[in-house]
């Protein structure tokens, strides 16, 4: 009997374990599961950068990657069920089993937790020189991280309206990072008491808990060069405008009315193109993110 | 029991690291990043090393999502069963079951425009070959766009090769490499891979197929690989009278009467009514009796060859060709003198009371009619049915008019007439008027001699008058035509790099109040069309609206100073008006 008790007890635990009664409601669960994912996303930044600047402690010349994640989709499903079977039995001739023969009854309950990120990695050259031009600065400081691109960390105001290259203005944010925040070594096993930590091959890069603010200070220059529009015109350095100029022609031979051409003209009337020369790149090709992660929740793709 | 319950306590725990899982699994997808790069290159290299034709397969990651399911499930099942001897609780089963599904998914964004695929093909060139060998038919496609003025694409990446030294990149047919399985590929038996200390000019070289991949071609409003444009906006503008008009000079156009005795012209500032001579009408109606698709210089022309010798023939000719001319004008209004203009032109009392009555109905919405005579008199038929056809015949010859004669007055449209100078008592009589709400045609002077009658006034009073002939300024509209006096055709050229100094040096040349000395056969030569931006098939479907008007730079626009600063502060005339810390 007293097993029997704990058998009824078994059957019926899944039914108490999914209700809201015990704090296992979805709602709660949800909210539960989201705050876990938004956590996340803060040490997966600090962790690509880590990552990153291990890289470029093995080779200066590595390209580091980075991706942002842009949008993120937490789920969480229950579905309970309950099925009976009964068996009912007629024997030709009758005998003593003839009529009921057996009931059996089938609970099942289920939950499914689905978390995702969407993430659109950095494509673009100039990124990914300015991400790898910041990690050498922190690691060999600033001459080597200007010596390739010398102007792609600085204020395009700096720069010559000629200039038509990009310029991300993280310098100031860079000299200000506290010093010697992170810590590198080729080692074979993880630091001890390290915060953060990250490795490419044997080369292991991390931060001590005083070093986090510079770590998390170095991960807003990394997002500020990842999610600027390529095309901002915030990167170029900005010259006077051109001028449009008109004047009237005339055809004397074979008169075809008055023409007037317009042109645009630099301040010392040489002729120039309407539009200055910029260098427009593709960035985020990709589907709209929020959309993403939700086609991926749905299991549509 | 507990073997029961621990592993269903130890499934519920393990739901908890759902999100470190899931942040452990998008590292290590972004970290693959760099793996994907570095194959994704030596991939295309080893294609053209295998031939040179070959077009690298280069395709860059757009997008990726990570993801984790876990699943919890737990069933149960309790049966109860009949034996031989009793009915019961027969056995209980419970199945837990616990999984995890980890996803990890890459979008693709393989190159496809053709001028891309081609400059990737001769980067690869550049470096298995050398960069004499990277193009056959597409010189200067890796050069920079600033500075190679030669037609073409031009992807700017010449400065970013050049920089790789020679032999960085191993090639071997039909062996495998000695280095091990990271940094090297293979097509069919060929194989491509970097030693270790290469590793700088690999990820050099990556960065120039990313250059290439991610440059906006065929979507922004500039290509990024073509030299920047010099274009010029052509406007030529010629008067309508220029172009070919059709002028009918039948009988059934213009009648006899007409031209014998109802040609108006202005002369100084009065409307001259006067007529041709028979022989005159005699020698027009011969040369000139079917419609003719002429310029109004040349039909002019044609029509002073067959007037008598007289100084004023060719302002008489042109007053000929405008009645000629279709559409013809016509209106009949008492402001012209219609009463006794119908009485001169032989029609009857009675007719003449009818005929007016119609016009001035007010029901009649059809004042001014642009058109053919015939299109005219139907409309006469309409109105006058009653009437007979030779009595129409003659109203439309008075209803004639020369449209570049007169204009349209719409005083109701007048505002300010107090700060005109007139009285109060004049400004309640003409708004007052029912007649001055409808649209009068006329020459000014009739519009004044019209104010007056209301007024009941007359020329006499000259300072009067002065003020209506403001009015009449205000109230004026010339009769418009169905088409415009001027034709502006416009169209954007593209100029040839190697007339831009010329064109300058032509400019600046010019005197000074005259046109600069370009022929318009000059422009065709110094200019190619413009054909706007190609623009590409976009992925999400979407349409490009095919433009050849370039989007130009908005104008800057600067708020003055003062707006910005607000109004001054009252200027402080002793210390003690100063405000205090």
């Amino acid at each position: 009997m007293r097993q029997a008790t704990w058998m009824w007890l078994l059957a019926l635990l899944p039914v108490f374990a999914c209700t809201g009664c015990v704090g296992l409601g979805i709602a709660p669960r949800l909210a539960k599961r989201s705050i876990h994912q938004a956590a996340s996303n803060m040490e997966l930044h600090y962790e690509q950068v880590l990552y990153d600047l291990a890289m470029i402690a093995d080779e200066p010349t590595s390209l580091p990657v980075y991706a942002p994640t842009y949008a993120g989709t937490p789920a969480v499903t229950d579905n309970a069920q309950i099925g009976s079977n009964t068996v009912l039995q007629h024997f030709v001739p009758a005998n003593i089993f003839e009529g009921f023969a057996q009931e059996s009854m089938n609970p099942q309950l289920q939950r499914q937790d689905v978390e995702n990120w969407s993430v659109d990695p950095i494509i673009v050259p100039e990124k990914l020189e300015a991400i790898r031009a910041a990690c050498q600065w922190v690691i060999y400081g600033p001459e080597r991280a200007t010596r390739d691109h010398p102007g792609l960390l600085f204020n395009p105001d700096d720069f010559p309206p000629e200039d038509r290259e990009r310029h991300f203005n993280v310098a100031d944010r860079m000299s200000a990072l506290p010093q010697s925040w992170l810590r590198y070594e080729r080692r074979l096993h993880p630091p001890r008491g390290a915060a953060y930590a990250a490795h490419f091959g044997d080369m292991w890069a991390w931060v001590t808990p005083e070093g986090v603010q510079g770590l998390a200070d170095f991960t807003l220059v990394i997002q500020n060069i990842a999610r600027v529009d390529i095309n901002s015109l915030t990167l170029f350095s900005i010259g006077m405008r051109t001028s449009s100029f008109s004047f009237l022609t005339l055809d004397k031979e074979q008169p075809k009315g008055q023409v007037e051409a317009t042109v645009y003209v630099d301040p010392l009337l040489f002729l120039t193109p309407d539009n200055p020369y910029f260098r427009w790149r593709i960035e985020g090709t990709a589907t709209n993110a929020s959309l993403r992660t939700q086609i991926s929740t749905a299991g549509l793709r | 029991m507990r073997r029961v319950i621990f592993p269903l306590i130890a499934a519920l725990a393990c739901t908890g690291c759902l999100s470190v899982s899931l942040k452990n699994h998008t590292e290590r997808q972004i970290h693959s990043l760099a793996k994907y790069r570095e194959q994704a290159t030596l991939e295309c290299l080893a294609v053209v090393a295998d031939n040179p034709a070959n077009l690298p397969p280069f395709a860059n990651l757009a997008d990726g999502v990570t993801q984790i399911q876990d699943t919890l499930s737990l069933s149960a099942t309790t049966l109860f069963a009949r034996s031989a001897s009793a009915f019961g609780f027969s056995q209980q089963a419970i199945q837990p079951l616990v999984s995890r599904s980890p996803k990890v998914q890459w979008n693709l964004a393989p190159v496809a425009d053709y001028t891309q695929l081609e400059a990737l093909r001769c980067a690869c060139r550049w470096v298995v070959y050398g960069p004499d060998e990277a193009c056959d038919e597409c010189a200067g496609i890796l050069s920079d766009p600033q500075t190679d003025l030669s037609p073409g694409p031009h992807f700017g990446v010449a400065a970013r090769l050049e920089k790789l030294p020679h032999g960085w990149l191993h090639i071997s047919k039909g062996h495998i490499p000695p280095v091990g399985d990271r940094c090297r590929a293979h097509f069919g038996d060929t194989w491509v891979w970097v030693l270790p200390e290469d590793m700088p000019y690999l990820n050099e070289f990556m960065l120039v197929l990313l250059d290439i991949s991610t440059l906006n071609i065929g979507q922004a409003n500039q290509n990024p690989t073509e030299t920047p444009r010099v274009l010029v906006h052509l406007t030529v503008t010629q008067k309508t009278e220029d172009t070919p008009h059709i002028y009918d000079l039948s009988p059934a156009s213009v009648s006899d009467y007409k031209l014998a005795n109802d040609l108006q012209r202005m002369v100084k500032g009065k409307v001259l009514v006067f007529g041709l001579s028979a022989a005159e009408i005699q020698r027009l109606r011969l040369s000139l009796n079917a419609p003719f698709v002429l310029s109004e210089e040349d039909y002019v022309a044609l029509v002073e060859q067959n007037l008598d010798p007289k100084p004023d023939r060719k302002e008489i000719a042109r007053v000929v060709a405008e009645l000629a001319r279709q559409p013809q004008a016509f209106n009949l209004e008492t402001y012209r003198g219609a009463r006794s203009a119908l009485l001169q032109a032989g029609i009857a009392e009675a007719d003449v009371k009818t005929i007016l009555a119609k016009m001035e109905d007010p029901s009649n919405p059809v004042r001014i009619v642009f058109g053919r005579r015939a299109e005219y008199l139907e409309h006469l038929k309409k109105l006058l049915p009653a009437m007979a056809a030779v009595t129409r015949e003659r109203v439309a010859d008075v209803a004639q008019f020369s449209a570049s004669l007169y204009s349209v007055f719409n005083f109701s449209r007048v505002s300010g007439l107090a700060d005109a100078g007139l009285n109060p008592e004049q400004i309640r009589l003409l708004r007052a008027d029912r007649n001055l709400d409808l649209p009068f045609v006329g020459t000014p002077d009739q519009f004044v001699n019209k104010l007056l009658d209301v007024l009941g006034e007359n020329r006499g009073n000259v300072a009067l008058v002065s003020l209506l002939q403001k009015v009449a300024a205000a109230a004026r509209t010339p009769i418009v035509f169905t088409y415009s006096k001027e034709l502006s055709f416009e169209q954007e050229r593209l100029l040839r790099p190697e007339y831009r100094e010329y064109i300058r040096d032509m400019i600046q040349a010019a005197v000074p109040g005259k046109p600069v000395e370009i022929s318009w056969e000059q422009w065709m030569v110094m200019t190619t069309p413009f054909h706007g931006a190609r623009s590409n098939v976009r992925p999400d479907g979407s349409v490009t609206t095919p433009v050849t008007t370039p989007v130009r730079p908005a104008t800057l626009r600067i708020t003055p100073l003062p707006d910005l600063l607000g109004p001054p502060r009252p200027r402080m005339e002793t210390l003690q008006e100063l405000p205090g810390p």
